[in-house]
């Protein structure tokens, strides 16, 4: 589902949808009232359009010239997301697939075994095998030459028309593209208002090939990437690790040029016997500067390089890239790495603790809104980004808010304690049975439960207050007592037997140490 | 003993998205922990001070009102006036700052609070306002300085209202505050800043925030409170916090003695204007309501009526109601010098004074209808008059009204929206993170705006168990929250009106339509404070009626009106002849499918059975199980009456000693069963005995079932005490479902008579001139339950001739033509059993033509007026219209009369240029600029030709888009709807299967029928109706709810003159429709399909929705 102007509406159906008569572009709601078990999840047209991207490389095995259907020309009933077809210029190809028919018939089994259904034509113009393979009933290839006949009998929708085009010719009784073609051309495009009558002769033009259609073809992104081979086969790590000395340069040179930092790196050796090894390794962020990229390969280990008889290539290449964000070099690209900038130096440092520890295994510590001391902070792999800065960490903690222990017992232990009810502070207790006599004490700050998080073992969460005391010797703890008093020390027992009232039973509140101050 | 304490900081629901709890609760509460008092004070509203008035009254606790006052720098000031002239001075400052958001966006409004305040606008108003201003969160310097130059500044005395935080430094913040305090001489008294009245309102509040703050439970963070602190809290709770600080918490009761202000005090006295001077409005009625009479009774008034209305004038003095009447009066004379029809409703029809004033146009001592029952002396409740008019020019009178009486003095009154269960499913849903999916599958499963409940089998049955703890918890907050107060929203039409300024007396807004203005309270507050309003309602029926009588006038000659046709007693035969064959399309309330079922059981044949008629195909009488033994009573006494015998009716009685004919003269008239809401309440008060009191709480209860649901603590006050007394157990229970269903829709008798009367004349219409009846239908949509292509198809069924749109011949309207006798009419009327030339040819109006302009129209008419059109470039060039506008004309085959077709009508309309010609062009005619069209645009079929009708007028005169399927629909099996009639009905248990076929009209699956679907289908013979039962409905629901087109086989069964198809399998023939053209053929639902209109989920309701044409009839939910 979609949402558009006039509310939720589907995007697209599966076959057992479509057999319970939903259709595409109709609204939510109405589609509910239909089925009320409908599942439904929300469109995401960027990942169909990666999907139909991915598609149409894998279409390049056919034609190097694999566009994707432009967006305006979807007629569909919902023009939703749209791209929905690949036009692949075949020109002079069909022959290495054994002919027209064969090359179809090679299509339509290899996508089938993908379980990727489709609807596939073939003809002279774009425009004519769009339409055939939307409209047309049997043969979906026009011979060459023989365009017009194959497309008079489809319908004017065919055309890649808009909406209300459509419905204009069909209100004037023109339905197929043959019936268009009887007509003087002229007459026919002023009864379209702006672009449309140009668009309509365009389009008639198109399907029959007298105005040629420019299909801009999809490629993979550019990669960057450096090779050497060489005379001998290397065959131990030294020797990969001086040519890696050789390769980092240039290739941190291409990536500069371009503005791109590398964020994958990898190493790919071409052994002897045909075979391939390869390393990779992330980056945390961007980066162009040689020695780092030869840095991190380094210590992620050169010799896991399943290196056999030797290598006689080796490339690398950086996988993913992206924008680098420009800092001023040194004169001489020598210098050590981080001199410049303490950031480059922490990324570094992050980088090379990555490499040693995996990927993953080093984390930031960032604030989180929460009222749960224990749950006010949360792990975030280093690898997703830089660190918070000092505002963010600020912002996420709250107005106001009293001082926390800098570290939290995990879980709090529990304690034993003499202490006025209903909420006054501990007088006395004893904490990993050492007896604490308190002097000073402030508080409570009072915490209630996040109601909305599950229940732990079944029992309703309670208040917390939180006590900060001082005991004779000037030790510091942070205490809390878990239930109130008069509010929460009692609940009901759902009886074990059905017929029965619950029963209401004392839950007497409890003590815990969550922290020590400095 | 404890400290004396009153709390002063406490917010309601009526601070919306804020407050956690009702107005009432905080009182409650407030009682219940042993205050000394309670503040309200909502932000920058007085919303909810009436709904805790009442509470406070029945606790027996002090309540001080007052507002929280958010200025436009977020700084707050508590403020409660002393005295009632410090209130009027509040009221005026409220309003003064919600007129400062006329225009803005609604939500923003709605969250905002409506008013845009500064402190000096406040200081200007402040005298006799005891301030508090409350500490905030964070005590910073610039609280310290603002709090000193307040306290310099106001009028009246100022004080710190200290709050704690819990957070651990409490005793810091309270020292710190006494310092700061002290400092500045100011007192300071303690408060807890309470937003709920009790800890368990927490989470409530938690997704009220997340709603506000349009985000979810698990990233609102900080944005939600810490703990469950900021509930309610007893004395003694709050002088251990205060420890040390007590003297605080005591001087609230300074406070507390300082304003005695009272909602009592406001003492209301209705405008003045109509009555002239040296007479007293008392005097000024009594010769008003005679002379009235004489123009009511001719011949004289009878004995009976003058004595009725000198008791009534007597009591009306007695309880100084003349003003208000006058005032009604005034505004009825008004319309009718102005030539708007309007007709009183309500309880007012049991008036006499008001049958004389010309306010209400049912007779009621013809009627028997008891003037006790609009006013009586015991019962201290203001009198309400409802005043139906022309939906059309409704907004004529009320503009009349702010006119004569200004703005200061008259206000519309404020309808409380509140969340509904589906309104409230989609919001907790959404802050509690559930996905779109899933919240549209709940609401979606609440049918019909009218629920009350979330119920589990609503979760089971969207496909959801309950079993996942979040979407448990979003239930439960979702019940918690039906019920809270969303938004104000303007009432349909009540006004309020006074003698002193009104922004005194409640503070006024803006309205979301221009020109309007509203006050803070809706119609329960008023009746509460007897604050009296004029309900200055719009009825679409009016409009049709007056429009037919203006018709006959033209074409007829004769002249009409409401009381001469209710007159002319001789012209009833046929009338009721025509109602009990259920030939009611279009009829005012009778005409949908419940009611037509209903007609020829009941076999109306007098006005009150009428009356009866009205009322009794509503929740009330059905979930009361009364509509049965009413019908068998009514068969058996016509059998009895028949036969010469006399009928002896039977009452439920009580057993001895009780009197058993205690409830005969509160059942008399509906044969011993209970029809109407009065009847009810006297049941109650008789056969339950229950007080003035009782009975007037229960009334209450009723009146607000909807939004409060409270009425359940009178059922076993109601059935036990029945019980007890000796009643039949069964019609106890009986008695209190049918008053659980008054309060979904209550019916008194009086209403029913006024609308019942509507019947009448729309039926007498009808009767003797279908096809005046049929164009003035047509001429005031939208309006009632079928669409146009209904109204045309059932005059022409009729013998009304109607003739196709066409430039040359219509107006904007539909209008009459000549009779003209031609061959080919005379074959149509012969066919329909009609005399040729009696009935006036209908030519469709250019309004019937989907997008077409009223200036268009305009135009076409004034150019046509010196001479026809005779082509196309004739018609552009006289009548200037754009090309658009002759698209349009072509498009619905309108340009017949210039001998052009369909599509070369379209052709030559698409062919102009767009812009007007140059002048030396202009005589140049289109075949020189074009050519002629091709010959080779095809010839459309005739299935072609009526999908296009159907897409540009919502109708087509050539033929039914069913009848081009009929061969299908024959191999089907289906027989035409006509056939039914005759058609053999199944015995019980087994019999043949009937199939039929035909567009979806209708779909309704009402909440008195639990879980039936009501589907009517129409082919080219007529409709056909189907029942389908809960079990198929589910096994069919995708092809109910999404077939324009089905067939249908199952079951004949045939009872009482109705006849419907029991569905045992349906079937989607949408396809086969669409088969007819390349365009889909468009709905063809009438509005009172449910399943296109109940649907949730169609984005957000409409900003400024039109005031609503008809009442809902509400005998489908």
């Amino acid at each position: 589902m979609e949402r558009g102007p006039r509310g939720l509406t589907l995007s697209a159906l599966n076959p057992a949808a479509r057999r319970l008569g939903l259709s595409r572009g109709q609204a939510h709601a109405d589609a509910r009232a239909m089925v009320p078990a409908l599942i439904s999840v929300p469109a995401e047209p960027e990942r169909d359009l990666e999907a139909l991207r991915s598609l149409a490389l894998w279409a390049e095995r056919y034609s190097p010239c694999v566009a994707m259907e432009p967006a305006e020309a979807s007629s569909g009933p919902s023009s939703g997301s749209g791209r929905e077809g690949l036009l692949i210029d075949m020109t002079g190809g069909a022959h290495l697939f054994g002919g027209e028919t064969a090359l179809l018939t090679d299509m339509a089994g290899r996508l089938a075994a993908a379980a990727l259904p489709a609807r596939l034509a073939l003809a002279d113009t774009a425009g004519a095998a769009w339409a055939l393979a939307r409209f047309g009933r049997a043969a979906r290839i026009a011979p060459a030459g023989a365009t017009r006949n194959a497309i008079a009998p489809l319908p004017v929708a065919a055309l890649r028309l808009a909406r209300e085009d459509v419905q204009l010719l069909s209100r004037l009784g023109l339905r197929t593209i043959g019936d268009l073609l009887a007509l003087p051309r002229a007459g026919l495009a002023r009864r379209f208002r702006g672009e449309a009558g140009l668009t309509l002769v365009r389009r008639l033009d198109q399907a029959l090939g007298v105005e040629p259609e420019i299909l801009a073809g999809v490629r993979p992104a550019p990669l960057w990437r450096v090779w050497r081979s060489f005379l001998e086969p290397v065959i131990d790590a030294a020797g990969v690790e001086t040519v890696l000395g050789d390769l980092a340069p240039s290739l941190a040179e291409g990536l500069e040029r371009d503005g791109q930092g590398a964020r994958r790196l990898a190493l790919t050796g071409f052994r002897t016997d045909g075979r391939t090894t390869a390393l990779t390794v992330a980056l945390s962020r961007p980066s162009a500067h040689p020695g780092h990229l030869a840095r991190v390969l380094k210590e992620r280990g050169l010799e896991h390089l399943d290196l056999g008889f030797g290598i006689d290539a080796l490339m690398l290449s950086a996988e993913t890239a992206e924008p680098l964000i420009q800092v001023q070099g040194d004169l001489d690209r020598s210098s050590q790495l981080g001199a410049a900038d303490p950031r480059l130096a922490l990324d570094g440092l992050l980088d090379r603790l990555g490499a040693r520890l995996g990927e993953g295994q080093v984390h930031y510590l960032e604030g989180r809104e929460s009222w749960m001391p224990e749950r006010a902070q949360v792990r975030r792999p280093a690898s997703e980004g830089p660190p918070p800065s000092a505002p963010d960490r600020e912002a996420a903690r709250a107005p106001g808010l009293p001082d926390r222990p800098l570290m939290l017992l995990d879980p709090p232990e529990a304690v034993t304690t003499v202490a006025e009810l209903p909420d006054g502070p501990p007088v006395r207790f004893i904490w990993r049975r050492v007896a604490h006599h308190v002097v000073r004490s402030q508080g409570p700050e009072r915490l209630s439960a996040e109601w909305w998080r599950p229940l732990r073992r079944g029992l309703p969460p309670r208040t917390r207050d939180y006590y900060r005391v001082e005991d004779g010797e000037g030790r510091r703890y942070w205490l809390f007592r878990e239930g109130l008093y008069g509010r929460e020390d009692r609940m009901e027992q759902p009886p074990s037997d059905p017929g029965a009232e619950p029963q209401i039973v004392a839950r007497p509140p409890t003590w815990w140490m969550h922290g020590v101050f400095p | 003993m404890s400290l004396p304490y009153a709390e002063l900081d406490a917010l309601t629901n009526f601070s919306f998205l804020e407050g956690g709890s009702h107005p009432r609760e905080m009182v409650a509460q407030a009682k219940y922990l042993g205050l000394e008092a309670i503040g309200i004070a909502d932000r920058n509203s007085l919303a909810g001070v009436v709904r805790a008035h009442r509470e406070a009254k029945l606790q027996g606790l002090r309540l001080l009102i007052g507002a929280r006052l958010v200025f436009e720098d977020q700084t707050v000031l508590i403020v409660y006036p002393r005295d009632l002239a410090a209130y009027g001075r509040l009221c005026r400052l409220l309003s003064l700052g919600k007129s400062e958001v006329l225009g803005t966006d609604h939500a923003e409004r709605t969250t905002k609070g409506q008013c845009r305040l500064t402190f000096d606008q406040a200081l200007a108003h402040g005298e006799g306002l005891v301030a508090i201003a409350p500490a905030p969160a964070v005590i910073d310097g610039a609280f310290g300085s603002r709090l000193a130059a307040w306290a310099r500044a106001w009028p009246d005395r100022l004080y710190l209202g200290a709050n704690l935080r819990s957070d651990g430094r409490d005793r810091a913040r309270l020292n710190h505050l006494a310092r700061l305090a002290d400092g500045l001489s100011i007192p300071m008294i303690g408060t807890t800043a309470a937003l709920y009245h009790h800890p368990d309102r927490r989470p409530l509040q938690d997704v009220l925030t997340c709603i506000r703050e349009g985000t979810t439970i698990d990233q609102a963070g900080f944005r939600l409170q810490a703990n469950a602190e900021r509930c309610l809290k007893g004395p003694d709770e709050l002088a251990r916090l205060f420890r040390g600080h007590e003297a605080a918490l005591v001087r609230t009761r300074e406070i507390v003695q300082a304003c005695r202000f009272s909602l009592d005090e406001l003492a209301y006295q209705y405008p003045n204007e109509p009555v002239p001077a040296g007479v007293t409005a008392q005097q000024h009625l009594t010769d008003l309501t005679w002379q009235g009479a004489a123009w009511r009774y001719p011949q004289g008034v009878p004995d009976r009526v003058a004595a009725t209305i000198g008791k009534e004038l007597a009591l009306i003095a007695h309880r100084r109601y003349a003003h208000y009447f006058l005032t009604v009066h005034d505004v009825v004379r008004w319309a009718r010098e102005q030539g708007i029809l309007c007709q009183g409703r309500g309880s007012a029809a049991n008036s006499v004074v008001c049958f004389c004033l010309g306010v209400t146009s049912v007779d009621p001592v013809g009627q028997d209808l008891l003037f006790e029952r609009f006013i009586s002396a015991e019962r201290d409740e203001p009198p309400d008059i409802d005043v139906d008019f022309e939906h059309e020019r409704r907004e004529e009178v009320i503009q009349y009204i702010y006119g004569r009486y200004g703005r200061d003095r008259a206000a519309i009154c404020a309808t409380v929206i509140h969340y509904r269960p589906r309104s409230a499913i989609r919001e907790v849903g959404k802050a509690l993170g559930l996905t779109e999916d899933v919240t549209a599958a709940l609401a979606g499963t609440v049918w019909g705006s009218w629920g009350h409940e979330v119920e589990d089998r609503h979760v089971e049955g969207a496909g959801l168990a309950g079993q996942d703890p979040r979407l448990a918890l979003a239930l439960d907050l979702t019940r918690e929250l039906i019920g809270f107060p969303r938004h104000l929203s303007q009432h349909v039409g009540g006004f309020i009106l006074t003698e002193g300024p009104l922004v005194e007396m409640v503070p006024v807004g803006n309205g979301a339509m221009a020109d309007r203005t509203f006050i803070e309270w809706d119609k329960d507050d008023i009746d509460d404070l007897k604050i009296m309003k004029v309900d200055v309602l719009a009825l679409g029926m009016l409009t049709a009626i007056r429009r037919g009588f203006d018709l006959i006038a033209r074409h007829h000659g004769q002249a009409w009106d409401l009381a001469a046709v209710f007159l002319r007693r001789d012209l009833e035969g046929p009338v009721y002849d025509m109602l009990c064959r259920a030939d009611s399309l279009g009829v005012f309330q009778v005409e949908s499918r419940a009611q037509m079922a209903m007609l020829p059981r009941l076999q109306p044949r007098a006005f009150y059975d009428l009356v009866v008629q009205v009322a009794i195909v509503r929740p009330g009488p059905i979930q009361g199980d009364m509509v049965h033994p009413f019908l068998s009573r009514r068969t058996a006494r016509r059998e009895a009456q028949a036969r010469g015998e006399s009928f002896e009716i039977l009452y439920p009685s009580p057993a001895p000693p009780h009197d058993p004919d205690e409830l005969k003269s509160i059942l008399g008239k509906t044969l011993g069963v209970p029809l109407f809401q009065e009847q009810a309440m006297r049941i109650a008060m008789e056969a339950a005995e229950f007080t003035g009191d009782e009975a007037n709480g229960l009334r209450r209860a009723m009146a607000t079932f909807r939004h409060t649901g409270t009425i359940h603590s009178y059922e076993d006050m109601l059935v036990g005490r029945m019980k007890a007394r000796g009643y039949d157990p069964e019609f106890a229970e009986n008695c209190f479902r049918q008053i659980k269903g008054f309060g979904e829709y209550g019916f008194p008798e009086s209403h029913a008579a006024s609308f019942a009367l509507l019947v009448y004349v729309s039926a007498w219409m009808k009767c003797f001139f279908p096809e005046v009846f049929a164009a003035a239908l047509l001429n005031s949509q939208p309006m009632g339950f079928y669409a146009p292509a209904q109204i045309v198809r059932d005059a022409r069924e009729h013998g009304v001739q109607v003739r196709a749109p066409d430039v040359n011949a219509s107006d904007w309207d539909c209008s009459l033509e000549a009779p003209v006798v031609a061959a080919a009419d005379l074959a149509e009327g012969l066919a329909a059993g009609v005399p040729p030339g009696v009935f006036h040819p209908l030519r469709l109006g250019l309004r019937q033509i989907d997008g077409f302009h009223r200036a268009w129209a305009d135009t076409i008419l004034a150019a046509r007026a010196a001479a026809p059109f005779a082509s196309l470039d004739d018609l552009r060039q006289r009548a200037g219209l754009p090309a658009a506008a002759l698209e349009r004309l072509a498009a619905a085959d309108a340009l017949g009369s210039l001998d052009l077709s369909r599509r070369g009508g379209l052709w030559a309309a698409r062919g102009l240029p767009r812009t007007a010609p140059l002048p030396l062009f202009a005589g140049m005619g289109l075949e020189e600029a074009d050519g002629p069209p091709p010959a080779a645009l095809p010839a459309p079929a005739l299935s072609e030709e009526v999908v296009h009708d159907y897409e540009t007028l919502r109708l087509s005169l050539k033929a039914h888009p069913v009848s081009f399927l009929r061969q299908d629909l024959a191999r089907a099996g289906a027989i035409p709807a006509a056939q039914l009639a005759t058609a053999p009905a199944a015995p019980p248990g087994g019999g043949r299967r009937i199939a039929v076929g035909g567009v979806v009209l209708v779909r309704q699956r009402p909440g008195t029928a639990k879980g039936v679907c009501f589907i009517t289908l129409e082919d080219e013979t007529g409709v056909a109706n189907i029942v389908v039962w809960p079990k198929l409905f589910e096994a069919f629901r995708p092809v109910i709810m999404g077939s324009r087109m089905m067939l249908v086989r199952g079951r004949l069964q045939r009872a009482e003159g109705v006849t419907h198809l029991v569905a045992e399998h349906l079937e989607d023939w949408t396809g086969s429709l669409a088969g007819l053209s390349d365009q889909p053929l468009p709905a063809l639902a009438a509005p009172g399909d449910e399943a296109t209109r109940s649907a949730p989920g169609r984005g957000d309701p409409p900003r400024h929705r039109h005031p609503r044409v008809m009442p809902r009839s509400r005998d489908f939910h």
